[in-house]
């Protein structure tokens, strides 16, 4: 089902061997296996429903869970244990807290619990909560509510931070913020595992990505290895007002795949061997006395990728 | 053991003062009896001294009754339906521990309630006891403790707060009807006022009106708590097996 993957250190922050969904819970997880390394942002990246929010609750105890082996911080979560609550943090979908607890109050309320903390007027600053500090958590508008509960996660300066979909529903201000947040702790070597169905997201902030399909663990690596591997075309795109050229006749450049598409004055072509395609489209230019607009080469995308691979796990 | 035991007490504290800063629910335990003793003591007891301890009786074991239901009931249904439980899952401290301390901050509102109530009739409208406090306020605990448990067994099975609800509200007005705490026993065929006093409230209802008239203590109600603390124990038992299914089946529909 998977590629090789790199070999992977033995102080994982999270091991799992066989981890699947215990009973017939929804949305299921086929047996997969994963590692987590220290100071890692690791991303899980999939589209909606396939299983990234029940994943993620699977790892941190908030889900029932079946694996042949499990570990996150070198204990089990299914069993209670507070060492390991200690540290780490987590952002889960529709997690709140009591009603009438003040932003600030909710913070030095579950603060209280952890033996590590941060100052609480720090995660007000570090998560653009100081202006809403006396405000009740269950009047905050979303996007401020997904910042917070964020900062909740974060009140006992996890190791590992554990974060459903922590951009959604951000304004592009806030979403920088989390970003800068995630790359900092990456920085400090903490680790934080996160969930998106952004895939760009993904991309950027991703020192490895899971793509999980319809409960399947489809592949895991950086983004780069991810593109490396990809069988997607490159596409050799041009603008060509006059003379109009026949999207078969493109088609049948060397490399080229399938037919080209013309939209307006632009041409896209998909291609096996984008220089060969090139090479042979200047000829075929040359031959119409034609000069385009602009010439390019796109390389595939994680967006690409992701697709392809997901593909063939539905496929399956 | 102390460790934990000094936790829960603390956590019960921060719950009690997380509940009574809530103002509907204040109003609710509080302020909506005591209008009710003021209204029924002042003005339609006829100063009767009998009368004002009938209706003290009464009102204190409605007030048990309905805030042990909705607060503990209908609380914790609406807390876990907002993911408030699922924040307390990732706490480093036993999820029974945070459960049992919000659950005892809930019942002590109740509590505290009550013994209010029973303090305003006294310096308000002279209502006395003959029997010791000790008397009154070990059935106003049991009741509580009841009460708060059956709440809690509502809230383990009801799968929304509108049928928590309608729950609550199919318990308690056929209890307040023939229990004997809103309609006199005399009302009642024979038949029924021989076995009324297997509805929970109404020993609550007849310990208060023996401690405040006959001047019954702890010992003559032994009989009465014990009743209650089989009550409280059953739901309890029922309720712990239910949040335990919520736990395993129920968590992803959440």
């Amino acid at each position: 089902m998977m590629e090789a993957s790199p070999p992977l250190a033995l102080d994982t922050v999270v091991f799992a061997r066989g981890l699947r969904t215990l009973g017939d819970a929804r949305p299921s997880l086929a047996p997969m296996d994963l590692d987590i390394l220290p100071g890692e942002i690791f991303v899980i990246v999939g589209r909606a429903g396939s299983g990234k929010s029940a994943l993620l609750e699977s790892l941190v105890g908030l889900r029932p869970v079946a694996a042949d082996q499990l570990s996150v911080c070198g204990t089990d979560p299914r069993r209670f244990a507070p060492a390991v609550k200690q540290r780490i943090g987590v952002a889960p979908r529709g997690a709140s807290v009591e009603r009438h607890l003040t932003v600030e109050k909710a913070l030095k309320f579950f603060g209280a619990f952890y033996e590590r903390r941060l100052e609480t007027a720090s995660i007000l600053e570090t998560m653009d909560l100081l202006s809403v500090r006396h405000r009740p958590v269950h009047a905050l508008p979303p996007s401020v509510a997904q910042r917070f509960s964020l900062a909740l996660a974060l009140v006992n300066a996890p190791v590992v931070l554990f974060a459903d979909d922590p951009t959604r529903d951000l304004d592009p201000e806030s979403v920088l913020r989390v970003r800068n947040l995630l790359r900092m702790r990456r920085d400090q070597g903490q680790t934080s595992v996160i969930t998106t169905d952004h895939l760009e997201e993904a991309e950027r902030l991703a020192d490895r990505i899971a793509i999980l399909e319809t409960g399947q663990l489809v592949d895991v690596d950086t983004p780069a290895r991810l593109l490396a591997r990809s069988h997607a075309p490159v596409r050799v795109v041009f603008d060509l007002p006059k003379p109009a050229i026949d999207p078969e006749v493109l088609g049948r450049l060397d490399g080229a795949v399938g037919t080209a598409v013309r939209r307006s004055d632009t041409y896209a072509v998909s291609s096996r061997d984008g220089f060969a395609t090139m090479r042979a489209l200047i000829r075929l230019l040359d031959q119409h006395d034609a000069t385009p607009r602009s010439l390019a080469m796109y390389q595939p995308t994680f967006e690409d990728v992701f697709f392809e691979l997901t593909a063939g796990a539905q496929s399956r | 053991m102390m460790r934990q035991f000094a936790q829960l007490v603390r956590l019960t504290a921060v719950f009690m003062r997380l509940l009574l800063r809530d103002h509907q629910l204040v109003f609710w335990n509080f302020g909506f009896f005591l209008v009710l003793l003021l209204v029924f003591l002042g003005f339609l007891s006829g100063g009767e001294s009998a009368v004002r301890i009938a209706l003290t009786a009464a009102i204190v074991t409605i007030g048990v009754m309905a805030n042990g239901l909705f607060s503990v009931g209908i609380g914790l249904t609406a807390a876990r339906k907002r993911g408030v439980f699922r924040r307390y899952r990732l706490m480093p401290v036993p999820f029974a521990e945070i459960m049992l301390a919000s659950v005892l901050a809930r019942t002590l509102v109740v509590l505290l309630a009550a013994i209010v109530q029973v303090f305003a009739a006294h310096l308000l409208f002279n209502v006395s006891w003959r029997g010791g406090i000790a008397g009154w306020l070990a059935i106003l605990t049991m009741g509580s403790l009841t009460f708060g448990a059956i709440g809690f067994l509502i809230a383990a099975f009801a799968p929304a707060v509108h049928v928590a609800n309608r729950i609550v509200n199919l318990v308690l007005i056929p209890m307040m009807a023939l229990s004997g705490t809103s309609l006199p026993m005399t009302m009642m065929p024979a038949s029924w006022a021989k076995v009324h006093w297997l509805l929970p409230a109404a020993p609550v209802v007849d310990g208060l009106t023996a401690v405040f008239v006959q001047g019954d203590g702890v010992i003559d109600n032994l009989w009465r708590l014990g009743y209650l603390g089989i009550w409280a124990l059953a739901a309890y038992a029922i309720g712990i097996s239910g949040w335990r299914r919520y736990d395993t089946e129920r968590m992803e529909s959440e």
